[in-house]
């Protein structure tokens, strides 16, 4: 197992949002984690980055290493675990180069940053037409691109995406996932958080369903697509 | 103030000399006077320490006393009718003789002969502004009567800005570290004081060197004030001739003895009694010399 | 016209100050959206470092063992007294602001001015309740271009001083770190999320404020050679009020703003009695805030702390 969790627990205060999650993924997988607002499905992966802390009890552990022995920039640098944060949040002071840039903060090798800058631009061009652009000036889309291109040089051995399909044209939404579906292919694993449901059980091939801090539902994504109970909560009856 | 209290009642002491900075001299004097007991205080420049106090004298001029000697000595040495002030308005020293020597100023050469009038406030550093307007005005003085750091950057900055006229100061400062932080931009300044150890002739050399020998070093004014304030209570004691022992009777006899001293010739100069118990002394000027030593420059009187 | 060129003057040393003072509140606050109220007070401590290490080369220099020119030591002293100030910053970030980034903005503010009150405490127990002056490292030449009074020392100050704030802005739009710092104050929450360690850019960023700091002190030192240990308070409000006046975390505004104070301070009193200097100053300034709240270069910002 790539990543592998078990019995995790976070609270915000007094309000406890996970209630002992266990799940795992796989090399290579695409994994989504579906529920409604609320359910807490950006907070598993604030848990999974170490943005937030989790309490005790709680075992995470990626490629075998302890991901709670590491400060959040260390589980990007060390272990190649990006993540899109839910609304982007790109540098908008920043360039779409210098965004690019600064995602390669902590790496040495010159030649393969260039590389995977070459690689982002050509996976998303549009991105290459506006690099001296400010980042705060781009279309929704544009910024997702970006926010997924920065997510692929600081690390993508797995890639944490939170609601990348949010704000975006039904036609954006497509190539924005025909774009991750090619970054896949090249070896990363993604684990996806949506409130679309559908639009995520078709690009995955394993999914969890989550509801108010547990994990309700697990399986295949195409057997999830077809499961009564996920028809009329989550895929419009 | 206890102390104070103990001497007059328990030690029944004839008269006091001392103490020497306002702080205590100012309550030490209130004491002294509730207790019919003369006392002197040979250094403190503040005026409540002898007001109203009939048995409480000094031996030091006050503050306001400075403004018109270093307008006379100005007017007197050089000529010039045009000054120009720089002080710092927050602090009471400064501010008083700023205005005291205005007014003095302006005695002798009329209204508007004070041409610049600039102010800055404690802690500052720049003084550009003030002395490029200063050195617009057309005024051939500065007096400022600033503390040693204030001195320091003040000369060292009026020279940068093209300033060659003499610069005035006041007693303070007299500090040892005024030449120390200001450097050879402070040689040949006059500032006014009570008395300079360095060119001094006659009785006050006789002074200085004797207090040499006995204690290896240069006795400053305080020394010298303390030194005519005792001469002061000796001729006072004298006059009233034999003690009779009744202590309250001896205390008023050396207090009018005191009040009545005529041109007491003492080391920092001649001095008779105000009716507040000030004395009217003559004030040294001191030339700052290229030796960055504090010389006896003249004795100019009010 | 002569007045007017020997105010200009003036106000450009002056403002070059609070210019350099100004960047080190303003870069702070960008990034880690608290002010480093102690750093008038560090100000200050590079002052009297510079004044140490001075007047150990001089010594040093006087002793025959090492004749150095006094420019040579005037810019060894700006490098050493960088080095150990920019250490002073980081022990302060240290044991001062990263145990409270997530406190109550005004914890983090009162932290800052008992910092400063222990620097303050600190000096006087070390050395004792008494100025210091400056070494004169390099002799006052006046220069007089058509009434107008120039020392080399108010050229050298203003020089270097530009130099380094032109570094400083060159490092901070060309450098990696530099765009760390700039991608912190726009979001600091996210800025781990791209393996970027935040403690070093907050390190970093007391570090590059304290050495400028320094610089400042030592200039300070040599323009005005009177040293005490309370000459970082005022003088500290004021380039708050000038990192203020430039806008939350600019460069280029703190920098503006600080030559502007100066200016607005010179001028004022040159039309004005100096005694209503500060008075009249600070109306203009307060005003300028009225019409520009979030100053020059500042942008309506909501901080969005959490991810
Ligand atoms: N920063 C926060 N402080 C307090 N409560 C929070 C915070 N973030 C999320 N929560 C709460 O935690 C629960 C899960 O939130 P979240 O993980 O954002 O859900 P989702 O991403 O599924 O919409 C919700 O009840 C939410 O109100
Ligand atoms: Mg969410």
């Amino acid at each position: 197992m790539l990543l592998s969790i078990q019995d995790l627990r976070v609270s915000y205060g007094r309000i406890k949002a996970l209630h002992g999650l266990d799940f795992e993924i796989a090399d290579g997988e695409i994994v989504c984690i579906i529920g409604a607002n609320g359910a807490g499905k950006s907070t598993t992966l604030r848990a999974i980055s170490r943005m937030v802390p989790v309490e005790d009890g709680t075992r995470m552990t990626f490629m075998g290493q302890d991901l709670l022995k590491l400060p959040p920039e260390k589980v990007v640098s060390q272990l190649g675990i990006s993540h899109v944060p839910e609304g982007r949040r790109l540098f908008g002071n920043l360039t779409v180069l210098e965004n690019l840039q600064l995602a390669a903060f902590a790496r040495k090798d010159k030649d393969a940053i260039n590389r995977d800058l070459k690689r982002v631009l050509t996976i998303f061009p549009r991105l290459e037409e506006r690099l001296i652009q400010k980042a705060g000036t781009l279309s929704g889309g544009e910024q997702q691109m970006l926010a997924i291109g920065r997510a692929f040089i600081s690390g993508r051995r797995l890639m944490l995406l939170d609601e990348p399909s949010m704000g975006l044209a039904p036609l954006l939404m497509l190539s924005v996932f025909d774009a991750l579906r090619e970054i896949n292919a090249e070896g990363a694993t993604i684990l996806l958080v949506e409130q679309n449901a559908r639009l995520a059980l078709q690009f995955s091939q394993r999914g969890y369903v989550l509801e108010n801090g547990e994990m309700v539902l697990q399986g295949d994504a195409k057997k999830l697509l077809d499961d009564p109970a996920v028809k009329t909560a989550y895929l419009g009856g | 103030m206890k102390v104070n209290t103990k001497m007059i009642t328990e030690d029944e002491v004839l008269v006091i000399v001392g103490p020497q900075s306002s702080k205590q001299a100012v309550p030490a004097g209130d004491v002294a006077d509730n207790y019919a007991t003369p006392m002197i205080s040979p250094w403190s420049t503040n005026p409540d320490t002898t007001k109203d106090r009939p048995y409480v004298f000094r031996g030091c001029f006050l503050d306001p006393f400075q403004g018109p000697v270093v307008a006379n000595f100005i007017t007197n040495e050089f000529g010039y009718t045009k000054a120009a002030v720089l002080y710092d308005v927050a602090s009471d020293y400064p501010k008083g003789l700023a205005e005291f020597f205005k007014e003095a100023w302006e005695k002798i050469h009329g209204e508007g002969s004070v041409v610049a009038y600039e102010s800055f406030t404690t802690k500052d550093a720049d003084f550009s502004s003030q002395l490029t307007k200063i050195n617009q005005s057309g005024a051939e003085v500065l007096f400022t009567p600033q503390y040693y750091n204030e001195v320091a950057l003040i000369v060292q900055q009026a020279k940068e800005l093209g300033w060659t006229k003499p610069i005035v100061g006041s007693d303070s400062w007299g500090s040892a570290e005024t030449v120390a932080l200001c450097g050879e931009a402070c040689y040949g300044l006059f500032f006014s004081t009570h008395y300079a150890a360095a060119g001094a002739t006659g009785k006050t050399k006789a002074f200085i060197d004797r207090y040499k020998e006995k204690y290896d070093y240069t006795p400053d004014d305080v020394a010298a004030l303390t030194w005519d304030s005792l001469g002061i209570v000796e001729t006072a004691v004298k006059k009233c001739g034999k003690i009779t022992g009744k202590i309250e009777k001896d205390r008023k006899c050396v207090r009018d003895a005191m009040a009545k001293i005529e041109k007491y010739a003492g080391i920092t100069g001649q001095m008779t009694f105000t009716e507040e118990g000030d004395p009217i002394k003559c004030a040294v000027i001191v030339k700052i010399s290229d030796k960055g030593e504090y010389e006896f420059y003249k004795s100019v009187c009010p | 016209m002569v007045f007017f060129f020997q105010n200009l003057i003036n106000a450009l040393q002056w403002g070059s100050f609070y210019a350099m003072i100004a960047l080190g509140y303003s870069m702070v606050y960008s990034i880690l959206m608290l002010f480093n109220f102690a750093h008038g007070d560090i100000f200050m401590v590079g002052a009297y470092i510079g004044f140490g290490v001075a007047t150990g080369l001089v010594a040093l220099s006087a002793s025959g063992f090492l004749a150095l020119p006094g420019w040579m030591i005037l810019v060894l002293t700006i490098l050493l007294s960088m080095f150990l100030t920019s250490f002073v910053g980081m022990i302060v970030e240290r044991v001062g602001y990263r145990p409270l980034r997530d406190a109550p903005r005004a914890s983090a503010a009162i932290t800052g001015l008992m910092i400063g009150i222990m620097l303050e405490t600190g000096n006087l127990i070390l050395l004792g309740a008494r100025r210091v002056s400056f070494p004169p490292l390099i002799e006052s030449v006046t220069y007089n271009v058509g009434g107008v009074f120039v020392t080399n020392k108010k050229i050298m100050i203003v020089l270097v001083s530009l130099s380094f704030m032109l570094a400083l802005h060159l490092f901070v739009q060309k450098t990696r770190y530099g765009m760390a710092m700039r991608a912190m104050a726009f979001d600091y929450v996210v800025v781990p999320l791209l393996g970027i360690p935040i403690n070093t850019i907050a390190r970093l960023t007391f570090a590059i404020g304290s050495a400028l700091a320094a610089v400042a002190g030592i200039l300070f030192g040599v323009a005005y050679p009177v040293l005490d240990p309370y000459m970082g308070i005022v003088f500290g409000w004021k380039a708050f009020v000038a990192a203020i006046l430039g806008g939350r975390g600019s460069i280029m505004g703190a920098t503006l703003a600080g030559f502007l104070m100066g200016f607005i301070e010179i001028f004022v009193a040159m039309v004005f009695p100096s005694t209503l200097r500060d008075l009249i100053a600070y109306s203009i300034i307060l005003l300028i805030l009225v019409f520009r709240p979030h100053g020059f270069f500042g942008e309506p910002y909501s901080a969005r702390l959490r991810l």
